[in-house]
């Protein structure tokens, strides 16, 4: 029952939200329904009995499909870091004044089920349900609150990944007519054999939705602008939780179904992630906005990931497991910064910013571990996972290894470059009356610091997490 | 030379003399006039086949409330010579060619059609055109359509009614 | 099959008729709009309790038939379906409806004449029967589309729907006639005896098909032959494009796959290649102008183009998903178009800035009408994803070579969603003051109960195809 609950939790606190009238009594109770969820996956994974991380249940006899949620240990993962991020997030934005807040909250928390059960579903129809489910509560979060060119950005961004999960639902449904008894069960799914032929078609349906959700070069071009458009809270959310489900997808749906096919287009789809990479990384140093030099070096990251799915090796598989979990951490820290400092100065330009540090220093120190962790530097927790996953592209071709490998160069160009901007030199006019960060905002990025120290030095309890 | 070949040959010369000045005649009002003969010649035809049934309705509808709305139209619009539209002269040729081709057409399947060789029309014999008869297939086999017709009936003189009453 | 053929009419013709009548004479005795709109109500539950008495056997008036008619569950399902949505349309717009001109009775009659005729074409086993199922059910609405008469734009309409019906009808007799001289019957399902005596005659059974296919095209407004379909739905009374859109449409689809389930195989092998193009050309052209337009209620005519190009899916794949498809597309479709269309009788503006901020001026009406908007697009959790899945799932069970076609039409699903979050982005994210006529407890309610309904079949779809099983 525990992914049940894991859904229905916050879809139901969601829907009570839209009823609540004061704004202190939403945010209290979001807050209050993630604690909830972050209580019950940890008590998941370490307390309860296995037996309970199971459901099945009829849902559409005549179709063949299932209410069937699974916990395993990639799931697991990825919903402890659904349930933390979304507490953090609650934390760290809970200063904010969004109007008509209740709608907010409500639209975060349905997202966050919708994640859930994107994460948990064992069901191809199921899981495409989430998976739209996942993406309504995103367009109306992204286009109500925002920025200026907000409703078109997000337009670009519906469009896209509703055309790319169309598509695979072409492919859902081809699947299903070729298992035996006609189920959508994933079990069946794995079971299939299908020509290369299939295979190679059928790929792609599944691919290219997953890759704009990612998303990877050449599909990236609404990521951006949906990440600097819309809402802070609302970008943690999209880039912390949202783009791993486009990796988790790849590697739940697409790597054992098409191993034919993913051994096929390794290549190609490695090539296109590399090009991503160093394209990412080249216009991320060139970004004067901070919301969109983080979207790109997000950009990279992920595409990092998806290289190392497709070397097919081990050690890289294990680097993607939990790199997504540490991302996932570290991008979300960067949006709090990136937000802090907006709230705190009223402008987002690099070349406006400057001395911050003397003004917030607490600021400041939370900014350059989070600015370790995202170059991967040694005892910050991307390292263990960036390293496995180039040591694993190593073995899979020495070249493109070396050509990834630079994303760690150009990452901390164009990190550190940002963090002395901001925060370095001489205070001007803007950052003159700046004063340091709120409480709350200290104990989300105290959480986050924390987590990446720990996983940094002691990575043992993710690997056997995902195990 | 009996009665119904007299008829006949009267009835097609009838037939083709008005249909040739439904051409020729100047006055759009007059070729209305002498397409309602053309049509009274046919069903002269239709009763010498003993088709009752086919020469009344020719004449109720074709002659009677066809030729009726054509006339409305005609004078409506006030046709008179100053008005015609003049026909130029590849206009009338491209005209003389299709229905040159339409002739040849059907002489040719004539001609070449193997069953009516060698055969003459049968007059006043055969019950398909009697009224009777077509009563009775109409109140038995198609008795459903028959009925239902009736709703397409009411429903378009509601409609008559609707748009064409003043508010 | 004779047995079952020969005898019964169904109890919602006779009736419908009859009610078109009384309804009729009722406007003399009657002259409060109030009291017309209440006796088309009461009639129309009279209606569906014939109705449904005949579906669960419980009475039915027997007529010899001859073989005219032939009922059958997928008929008599369908007719429950329809009889339904025309209660609940009625239900929502009913005030609408009267206060269009001076003859509500006479409209609502118009109404009740129109669903005689969709429900004999759920039911035809004879081209005589198909013909004037067609007839009752588009002459009616060459009225309602003119009925208001002070409007220019209204009487446009109803001439131009007018000619080119008649057009269609005139190709649809032709392709009658043709088929009678292929195969010497006008039964649907011709026997083979008659097939072979005609032999010399064979290329006439499908040059008919073809005209009645190209007829019906019409009727349905398939690409190419769907150029009357935004200028009429745009110029008639939205409350009647609400209906023509709907019950009309899919009524014509009925009548389409009915005939073309048993004589498509003598059409051979061009029905393979002439029925995707048509499907493809339908999507494009109801797609893409779709995009175009700046009036909503246009960019739904379109749009009903662009649903045209989905349900001819299940004409191309009629087997079981085909045929449940149908159904659900039936449900979806029309549930979410009579809402939307509510929605839109009651706005002061057509255009999309008319719905500029209505969240905050309506927000019942908006967030019903978000829901309705997402079904018609197709989204997931509303009865819309399911009526599409249906018809995709048709063409990939029949051969999985159609996977193509299957991904040109999801490709045009997400061109789709373009024009309907237009106008989702107006009622929530644009500021503005949308004016609406007055607005009743009772229609909140229903538009409420529409949603839900909508909502309740995108979960468990098995509720309604379950009902078809039973």
């Amino acid at each position: 029952m525990v992914p049940v609950w894991l859904i229905l939790i916050p879809l139901l606190t969601g829907l009570v939200s839209f009823g609540l009238q004061n704004a202190k009594a939403v945010k209290a109770w979001a807050l209050f329904s993630t604690i909830i969820s972050t209580t019950l996956i940890i008590a998941g994974i370490y307390f309860l009995n296995p037996s309970s991380l199971q459901f099945n249940a009829t849902w559409l006899k005549l179709l063949g499909s299932n209410f069937s949620f699974k916990l395993d240990g990639m799931s697991k993962m990825l919903c402890l870091l659904t349930a933390a991020s979304f507490l953090i997030i609650f934390i760290a934005i809970n200063k904010n004044e969004y109007k008509n807040s209740k709608s907010f909250y409500a639209l975060m928390l349905l997202m966050q089920a919708g994640f859930m059960g994107v994460f948990t579903a064992t069901d191809a129809l199921l899981f495409y349900f989430f998976w739209e489910l996942a993406l309504i509560p995103a367009y109306f979060l992204c286009s109500m609150w925002g920025g200026e060119k907000r409703i078109q950005v997000t337009f670009k961004f519906f469009v896209y990944t509703f055309a790319g999960s169309l598509i695979m639902l072409c492919g859902i449904i081809y699947l299903y007519f070729q298992t035996p008894n006609q189920t959508f069960s994933l079990e069946s799914f794995y079971n299939l054999h299908l020509s290369n032929k299939q295979q190679y078609i059928l790929f792609w349906l599944f691919f290219i939705a997953f890759a704009i959700k990612m998303p990877m070069f050449p599909f990236h071009t609404w990521q951006p602008d949906t990440y600097e458009q819309s809402s802070t809270g609302v970008t943690m959310a999209l880039s912390g939780v949202m783009a791993k489900m486009g990796i988790f997808a790849v590697i739940r749906w697409v790597v054992p179904i098409f191993p034919e096919a993913v051994n096929h287009f390794s290549n190609i789809v490695i090539i296109l992630s590399i090009i991503g990479i160093v394209y990412a990384s080249l216009i991320a140093i060139r970004q004067d906005d901070i919301k969109r030099l983080i979207a790109y070096s997000s950009i990279a990251h992920i595409s990092l990931m998806c290289a190392a799915i497709f070397s097919q090796n081990n050690t890289a598989m294990q680097g993607v497991l939990i790199q997504m979990f540490n991302h996932g951490i570290v991008v979300i820290g960067l949006w709090i910064v990136a937000d802090a400092v907006e709230q705190q100065v009223g402008t987002r330009k690099l070349s406006e910013l400057g001395g911050l540090a003397q003004k917030a220093p607490a600021l400041a120190i939370f900014i350059v571990v989070l600015a370790f962790a995202n170059v991967a530097l040694p005892l910050a927790s991307s390292f263990i996972g960036e390293f496995l996953m180039l040591s694993g592209l190593f073995q899979y071709n020495i070249i493109m290894a070396a050509i990834a490998g630079t994303t760690i160069i150009l990452s901390s160009i164009y990190t550190l470059n940002m963090v002395q901007k901001i925060f370095y030199g001489n205070t001007v006019t803007l950052t003159e009356k700046a004063v340091d960060i709120s409480g709350n905002i200290k104990i989300a990025l105290t959480i986050l610091v924390i987590i990446i120290i720990v996983l940094g030095v002691y990575p043992q309890p993710m690997f056997n997490l995902v195990k | 030379m009996a009665i119904t070949e007299i008829i006949f040959w009267f009835l097609s010369a009838l037939a083709v003399i008005s249909a040739i000045m439904v051409v020729l005649s100047k006055s759009p009002v007059h070729s209305v006039l002498w397409l309602i003969a053309v049509f009274f010649a046919i069903s002269g035809h239709y009763v010498l086949l003993n088709a009752q049934f086919i020469a009344i309705v020719n004449i109720i509808v074709y002659a009677g409330a066809i030729m009726v709305l054509f006339l409305f139209v005609l004078m409506l619009m006030n046709l008179n010579k100053e008005t015609e539209p003049q026909k130029n002269l590849w206009m009338k040729l491209t005209g003389v060619v299709s229905g040159g081709c339409l002739l040849i057409i059907l002489i040719s399947l004539v001609r070449q059609a193997t069953e009516i060789k060698g055969k003459i029309a049968v007059t006043k014999t055969g019950d398909i055109g009697l009224i009777k008869v077509l009563g009775k297939e109409l109140f038995s086999s198609y008795v459903v359509p028959f009925e239902i017709s009736s709703v397409l009936f009411l429903s378009a003189m509601i409609g008559a009614v609707v748009i064409g009453k003043k508010d | 099959m004779p047995e079952r053929a020969e005898l019964g009419v169904m109890n919602a013709i006779i009736f419908s008729a009859l009610i078109g009548v009384v309804m009729m004479l009722g406007g003399i005795v009657i002259k409060s709009n109030a009291g017309i709109k209440l006796l088309a109500i009461i009639l129309l539950f009279i209606l569906l309790g014939s109705h449904l008495a005949e579906y669960y056997d419980l009475f039915n008036i027997h007529i010899q038939t001859h073989g005219m008619l032939a009922k059958s569950r997928f008929g008599m399902f369908f007719n429950t379906i329809i009889i339904s949505l025309t209660l609940l349309y009625v239900l929502l717009s009913g005030d609408e409806i009267v206060k269009v001109g001076t003859y509500g009775a006479e409209y609502f009659a118009l109404i009740f004449f129109s669903l005689c005729g969709a429900t004999i074409l759920s039911s035809y086993n004879n081209l005589l029967m198909l013909f004037l199922g067609v007839e009752i059910m588009t002459i009616p609405l060459f009225v309602l589309t003119s009925s208001e008469k002070k409007n220019l734009k209204s009487n446009e309409a109803g001439l131009k729907y007018f000619l080119m019906g008649s057009f269609s009808t005139g190709i649809l007799l032709m392709g009658i006639a043709l088929y009678y001289g292929g195969t010497g019957l006008f039964a649907i399902e011709a026997s083979k005896a008659a097939n072979e005596a005609q032999q010399a005659f064979r290329i006439l059974l499908p040059l008919g098909l073809l005209f009645i296919f190209i007829s019906l095209s019409f009727k349905v407004s398939a690409a190419p032959f769907h150029f009357w379909t935004p200028d009429v739905y745009d110029g008639a009374p939205s409350v009647f494009t609400s209906f023509m859109a709907t019950i009309v449409k899919t009524a014509g689809f009925i009548a389409f796959i009915k005939l073309f389930e048993l004589r498509s195989v003598d059409m051979g092998y061009s029905w393979k290649i002439l029925l995707p193009l048509i499907i493809i050309l339908t999507l494009l052209a109801g797609n893409i102008t779709a995009v175009f337009q700046q009036s909503v209620k246009r960019m739904l005519a379109y749009s009903s183009i662009a649903h045209a190009g989905f349900m001819l899916f299940a004409l191309y794949n009629p087997n079981d998903f085909g045929k449940q498809g149908i159904m659900l597309y039936t449900v979806a479709y029309s549930l979410a178009t009579i809402g939307t269309f509510a929605v839109l009788t009651k706005m002061k503006d057509y255009t999309y800035e008319g719905y500029n901020g209505l969240a905050k001026t309506k927000p019942v009406l908006a967030a019903t009408n978000t829901i309705f908007i997402l079904s018609l697009a197709g989204i997931p959790l509303t009865a819309g994803f399911f009526a599409k899945y249906y018809m995709l799932a048709s063409a990939l069970k029949e051969s999985t070579s159609n996977l193509w076609l299957v991904i040109v039409a999801v490709l045009f699903a997400a061109v789709s969603v373009y024009y309907y979050f237009r106008v989702i982005q107006a009622m929530y994210f644009k500021d503005g003051n949308a004016e609406t006529t007055e607005i009743k407890p009772f229609f909140k309610t229903l538009l409420i109960i529409i949603a839900a309904l909508i909502i309740v079949i995108g979960l468990m779809p098995s509720l309604l195809l379950d009902l078809f099983y039973a």
